[in-house]
């Protein structure tokens, strides 16, 4: 998969540690963007580019988990990580369950900041994979006709031939070609892939009506 | 009988006029003798038998008479103290003159030659011999001398009236009332007996008996009130022992030392309490000035000098000064003395100034105490202040060191891979430098608040002190999402003060300010601060925009232990009226036109010349 370099981007209001910041993470071999303000990094993001952000919490106007909720309101899966000056434990509960990887304080150490953006970097990488395939399986979804869905969810939820045709209240023989075109158009090698598949897609089989 | 009394009147008032010294007293004695006498003759002449007895006596009856009108002119004079003495003493002449014409005309100055005696019937079926003869024609300047002598009586007594005041009034009615009527009376019956209507004569012993006793009436009142007086100045001095005993008292109670300086002398009188405050025995002493002074505290002498001075030239009314002075063992002793001038000569020097001290000792440590638990009580309330905002005062140092953190290592990684990049590694340098000192500034202003001193009077900028308030508070103020803007008045005069007793009041407005915005609204989460100078004031000004103070409250904010907080202790606004009033200044709150409140507080700019001077 080959996409833009992944990017670092820091917001903090007050400049001296922005500025060193940006230094310590350029020196590492990362590409960093710095925003002294919530507001300017908000212009300026662009959801197509990688990467991960390093926010303070504690910034005049938008504050780091404001910003944190505009960003997951727009759909982004920037993952954050966010630096404090002081350790306030219910911010950082807060922070981590809306999806931060990390909670750091002030001041940080070059070995945590650098491995908490790797693992940022990792997030978002597998996140992006994560959307491809499950792009993908959208797609071949779209391919099935509304019969064939209809025979998927029977046999996602482990139903026999024999009773999906009794169910739906056609022969057994038609749901064999349903269900061999059903695998082929969604390119599963078994049932249990099948069921993954289906399974990413967020598939629920029907339940029995007995 | 009027011999006898008039011989004991006479006794009587020439004890009084020898013991007192009193001319009035020996001229009544002279009066009453006198009298005595010329009664004695009268009383002779009507037991004389012959015309030669009869003439010897009436001739030899002006004596005593000259007496007696000479000692009642005298005596007029001196008690009225209004007989005009030219009258008196030419009248005295006068009669001189006629007591020689009696001696060297005829048989007496009454009659030429006598012819017979006729014997008249008086009261009671007495017969008393009249002469009968030629009258003599130097009796008419007798008469005459007569009339002069009432017109002398007349004279002074209208001049003693119209004194006018009651005793004056009353003098002049009973002695020159008596003394012209009975004179008038005298004088109409001789006019009577001369025109032959009356055959009666001696009449004229009563007549002056009468005036003698309406004179002796008055000089024994005198004497009576003499003595009332006598009592009442002893009463009086009793009065003065007594107020001089409460005085006493009160100063003892009061525990007051009585000074007394006389300037001409130089010397200082101190009543017993002096020693006492010393440290020695209750008892008066007179100290030389200058020994006095030598006890003075050397560092309080040129204040206590001067004020003396002051005092002294009349540049001030009252002399009050606190001193130390050295007691006959032991610390130094605390005195509150206080005096003014008692008395200047014409020229307005001083002479004597007069005054109290008093042993303040206990009061000067009970106060210092006082002081010291008042800087204490702001020392911990500014503790608890400094800790609500120690989180974000942990952020404003956490900032730089997380600033230096990063660039350090920054820099030993640009050290790592291009060793010879030293300008970049420079610039890193400079920006850890700048970062650690400001480190160091956010370290040396908690410092500053987190000390204990007493307070200091040093010269203040206000807006010195927003500024530098504002910056320790601006994590908070980002933290709680609260903007403020500043409205400082450009140059204003310095105030005397501490510096950081009056950044906690300002802390505390803020803070306080602060927690009246939570729960508001971003937009309404504002602060105003404002800095004005007025009428020789500078007023400082905290406006929110919060949810108010009820009326009811609003007096009540500065009132230890009244919170209108949740957690509040009550106490930040009451140590802030308190730094406030050290401060000569005042702290209100008011309601806004619109919502929330206004704190104000005022202080008094330094007077220019103590500014100069510092």
């Amino acid at each position: 998969m080959s996409e833009a370099k992944e990017t670092v981007f820091i917001v903090d209001d007050d400049r001296s540690v922005l500025k060193a910041l940006q230094r310590l993470l350029a020196a590492s071999g990362l590409e960093v963007a710095s925003f002294d303000s919530p507001q300017a990094f908000l212009e300026h993001y662009d959801c197509a580019v990688p990467g991960c952000l390093v926010l303070d919490v504690a910034m005049p106007g938008l504050n780091g988990l404001e910003l944190q909720q505009e960003l997951a309101a727009r759909g982004g899966a920037l993952p954050i990580v966010f630096l404090t000056g002081h350790g306030d434990v219910p911010m950082s509960v807060q922070a981590m369950k809306r999806g931060a990887v990390d909670f750091l304080t002030k001041p940080v150490d070059e070995k945590d900041l650098l491995a908490a953006i790797r693992s940022s970097f990792e997030r978002g990488r597998r996140l992006r994979a994560a959307q491809a395939e499950l792009a993908e399986i959208g797609r071949r979804l779209a391919t099935l006709t509304p019969r064939e869905r209809e025979v998927l969810q029977h046999i996602v939820a482990g139903r026999r031939n024999k009773q999906v045709a009794g169910d739906l209240g056609i022969v057994e023989k038609t749901i064999k070609v349903h269900r061999a075109r059903v695998m082929e158009k969604m390119q599963a090698e078994s049932l249990a892939e099948l069921v993954r598949i289906a399974e990413r897609a967020g598939i629920r089989g029907t339940p029995s009506r007995d | 009988m009027i011999a006898a009394s008039c011989v004991t009147l006479a006794v009587l008032h020439l004890m009084i006029g020898v013991r007192r010294r009193e001319r009035t007293h020996l001229l009544y004695a002279t009066f009453a003798v006198g009298i005595a006498c010329f009664t004695l003759y009268e009383l002779q002449m009507t037991q004389a038998t012959t015309v030669a007895e009869f003439g010897l006596l009436q001739r030899w009856i002006h004596i005593p008479a000259y007496v007696l009108i000479a000692a009642s002119i005298w005596s007029v004079h001196f008690f009225f103290g209004t007989g005009n003495a030219r009258f008196a003493w030419a009248l005295t002449g006068l009669y001189a003159l006629l007591l020689a014409i009696n001696f060297s005309s005829g048989v007496s100055i009454n009659y030429l030659r006598i012819d017979a005696l006729r014997p008249v019937q008086v009261w009671g079926g007495v017969t008393v011999p009249i002469a009968d003869g030629v009258v003599n024609p130097w009796s008419r300047l007798e008469a005459a001398g007569f009339v002069l002598w009432i017109f002398f009586i007349l004279d002074a007594t209208v001049r003693l009236w119209r004194r006018g005041d009651r005793e004056s009034r009353r003098k002049a009615a009973i002695v020159g009332g008596s003394f012209l009527l009975l004179g008038l009376i005298g004088a109409s019956l001789a006019q009577l007996r001369h025109e032959g209507l009356i055959d009666f004569p001696y009449l004229r012993a009563w007549v002056v008996f009468a005036g003698l006793l309406a004179l002796g009436y008055e000089l024994s009142s005198e004497v009576l009130r003499a003595g009332q007086l006598a009592r009442q100045v002893e009463a009086g001095e009793a009065q003065i022992r007594a107020n001089a005993e409460r005085l006493r008292l009160a100063l003892t109670g009061a525990r007051l030392a009585w000074w007394d300086w006389d300037l001409a002398s130089n010397n200082v009188f101190l009543s017993d309490r002096w020693q006492e405050i010393l440290g020695g025995p209750a008892q008066p002493v007179v100290t030389p000035f200058p020994e006095l002074a030598a006890l003075v505290h050397p560092d309080d002498l040129p204040a206590l000098r001067r004020t003396l001075r002051e005092t002294l030239r009349g540049e001030r009314s009252e002399y009050e000064v606190d001193h130390r002075v050295r007691p006959l063992s032991g610390d130094w002793i605390w005195i509150h003395s206080r005096g003014e001038v008692v008395s200047r000569n014409a020229s307005g020097r001083a002479l004597r100034m007069s005054g109290v001290n008093e042993d303040i000792t206990a009061r000067r440590h009970a106060e210092e105490a006082l002081a010291q638990q008042r800087t204490e009580l702001a020392h911990l309330s500014r503790v608890a202040m400094l800790g609500e905002l120690s989180g974000s005062l942990a952020h404003e140092l956490n900032q730089p060191l997380a600033a230096i953190l990063s660039n350090a290592q920054a820099a030993q990684r640009f050290l790592a891979q291009s060793p010879g990049d030293l300008a970049e590694v420079g610039a890193i340098l400079q920006d850890i430098v700048d970062d650690d000192k400001r480190a160091g500034d956010v370290i040396r202003r908690l410092r500053l608040l987190l000390r204990k001193d007493l307070m200091e009077h040093v010269p203040l900028d206000v807006n010195e002190i927003v500024q530098d308030v504002l910056r320790l508070m601006r994590s908070d103020l980002v933290n709680r999402n609260v903007t403020v803007s500043t409205q400082l008045e450009p140059a204003l005069p310095p105030v005397t003060g501490d510096r950081v007793q009056l950044q906690q009041v300002l802390l505390n407005l803020l803070i306080n300010g602060c927690d009246a915005l939570d729960g508001l609204h971003a937009r309404e989460r504002h602060l105003a601060v404002r800095t004005t100078f007025a009428n020789g004031c500078i007023e400082v000004a905290v406006a929110d925009r919060g949810r108010g103070i009820a009326p009811g409250d609003i007096e009540r904010v500065f009132t230890p232990f009244v919170t209108t907080k949740p957690h509040g202790m009550g106490l930040g606004l009451a140590i802030c009226r308190t730094i406030v009033d050290t401060h000569s200044g005042k702290i209100w709150a008011a309601p806004n036109a619109g919502a929330g409140t206004t704190f104000h507080f005022t202080l008094p700019v330094t007077p220019a010349k103590s500014a100069a001077a510092a």
